[in-house]
């Protein structure tokens, strides 16, 4: 049976998301990202529709993605059995399209059977789904099979894999980028120099004291009895503050599964302006910087270059008559004395909520 | 969360507040806090969660409160939490017992 052509389009206009950035021409996406060279290069479709309203962060996750797909401290087969374990846990269709094209590229293979892997491919299947699906319930044992395999940095290297899958399918389902169909499919990572370097602070005079941020509040009051959207289910309702704290507790006495090395082990393999120089003390970082320091400092470039993208663009002059009303307050319309809420704004104390929300979904005491 | 509180301490919230914020949220009561911010709270539950399950319901509510480009800043920090999170969880790592974040620079504090 031939099926009429508007059936075999229909798939491809639902999976569209009408509420996402329109795609860019890919010379437009280019030219936007800060530092882009006269030569654009190809660029996947989540970049083009990123690169206009996040192109620092678009910049920098590029580099995050390249870093992960090339890392030489794995094999290009396992690097692409972990990018697809995690597609796979995460229902990713374009996780699934850069791990089996880079699989292509890099090995010629057309697939891989999870269910037909042996050894150590299957410990690192396994953990890694796990890892992306439920990392709570991974297991002591797991880490220590896998680094009875391999070493250090390749299982701190697999680890970041999976955090990375994590963080970009949670982005990919959302957003629905098209899986290119044209000019070879998925774009190969992008290696490039673009700018990714932020601002130096103003230089203050010698014996300054830092300083100290204004308290965290969110610019909307809180306190007046709104209606509430917060969770009601067994699942949220079943721990309280207090085995909250327990956890926390439990914690801090908890017996790691991989070493921490020592600040002077990581210090000499840190740039001169890695982040982790902040904060020397935290084993997050020990651990992901002792191990993969280029892909760690590339995902702080991430997480610095969103914040970059969202500050304020300088104000337009303001008309001596204008309201001097906050973010909730209403915006003008032009010719209209009728007016509408303007946008809320991702305030601090709201990432910090959610991260905080996320945390205690995936009971991550740490 | 042991780092959600750290890094509430050093964004100036004294320790009565942390907790009694960690109590608020934890008890599933978030009508102190305005739609825009509870939407963005419910929103990265679902997305820890079930990602795959995250409707256009969901994202049309976003839309409402944050517009349509930052709907995906919501998106997109909601996301990042996960990176953090499978490292910590992976490794099980040994929470810091003092506040980390509230250490100077290497330069200074290190040998």
């Amino acid at each position: 049976m031939i099926l009429p052509a508007w059936l075999l389009v229909l798939p491809m206009i639902a999976q569209t998301q009408p509420l996402a950035p329109a795609p860019l021409g890919n010379a437009e996406a280019w030219s936007l990202l800060p530092g882009a060279t006269a030569s654009p290069k190809r660029l996947p479709s989540w970049a083009r529709m990123l690169a206009k309203s996040m192109p620092r962060a678009t910049a920098a996750m590029l580099r995050l993605d390249a870093l992960t797909r090339t890392n030489p401290s794995l094999s290009p087969r396992l690097r692409c059995l972990v990018r697809l374990a995690v597609a796979e846990a995460n229902h990713s269709e374009y996780g699934r399209a850069i791990a089996l094209a880079d699989l292509k590229e890099w090995t010629g293979a057309e697939g891989i059977e999870p269910l037909k892997l042996a050894g150590a491919e299957k410990q690192v299947w396994d953990f890694c789904h796990q890892l992306a699906l439920e990392a709570q319930h991974t297991t002591d044992q797991q880490v220590k099979n896998l680094l009875a395999e391999f070493s250090e940095p390749q299982v701190v290297a697999m680890v970041l894999m999976v955090a990375h899958g994590s963080f970009q399918d949670r982005l990919f389902l959302p957003l629905r980028p098209q899986v290119e169909a044209d000019g070879g499919g998925v774009p190969p990572p992008v290696l490039a120099s673009l700018d990714l370097r932020s601002p130096q602070p103003t230089a203050k005079k010698t014996g300054d004291k830092p300083a100290t941020p204004a308290p965290a509040k969110s610019p909307v009051p809180e306190g007046r009895g709104y209606e509430n959207l917060g969770p009601s289910d067994p699942l949220w309702a079943g721990k309280k503050l207090n085995d909250l704290m327990q956890g926390m507790e439990k914690q801090k006495g908890r017996k790691g599964r991989i070493r921490i090395p020592e600040w002077k082990e990581v210090e000499p393999r840190l740039d001169a302006t890695s982040s982790l120089r902040k904060w020397p003390r935290v084993a997050w970082g020990l651990v992901a910087f002792g191990g993969q320091p280029e892909m760690a400092d590339a995902w702080f470039t991430c997480v610095e270059m969103f914040r970059l993208d969202g500050l304020p663009a300088k104000p337009p002059a303001v008309k001596a008559n204008d309201d001097k009303g906050g973010e909730a307050k209403p915006a003008a319309t032009p010719g209209n004395s009728t007016r509408k809420p303007g946008p809320a704004s991702l305030d601090r104390m709201i990432q910090a909520d959610m991260f905080w929300v996320v945390t205690r979904a995936l009971d991550c005491f740490y | 969360m042991g780092h959600c509180e750290m890094g509430l301490a050093v964004a100036g919230l004294k320790q009565e507040e942390i907790r009694g914020r960690e109590g608020m949220l934890a008890s599933g009561d978030w009508s102190s806090l305005p739609p825009h911010h509870q939407v963005a709270l419910r929103f990265a539950r679902k997305q820890a969660l079930e990602p795959w399950k995250v409707s256009q319901a969901d994202l049309d509510q976003l839309n409402r409160y944050f517009g349509p480009e930052g709907m995906w800043r919501v998106v997109w920090w909601s996301a990042r939490c996960h990176f953090m999170t499978r490292v910590a969880d992976a490794f099980q790592l040994p929470l810091e017992k003092d506040n980390v974040f509230q250490d100077e620079p290497a330069s200074k504090a290190a040998p």
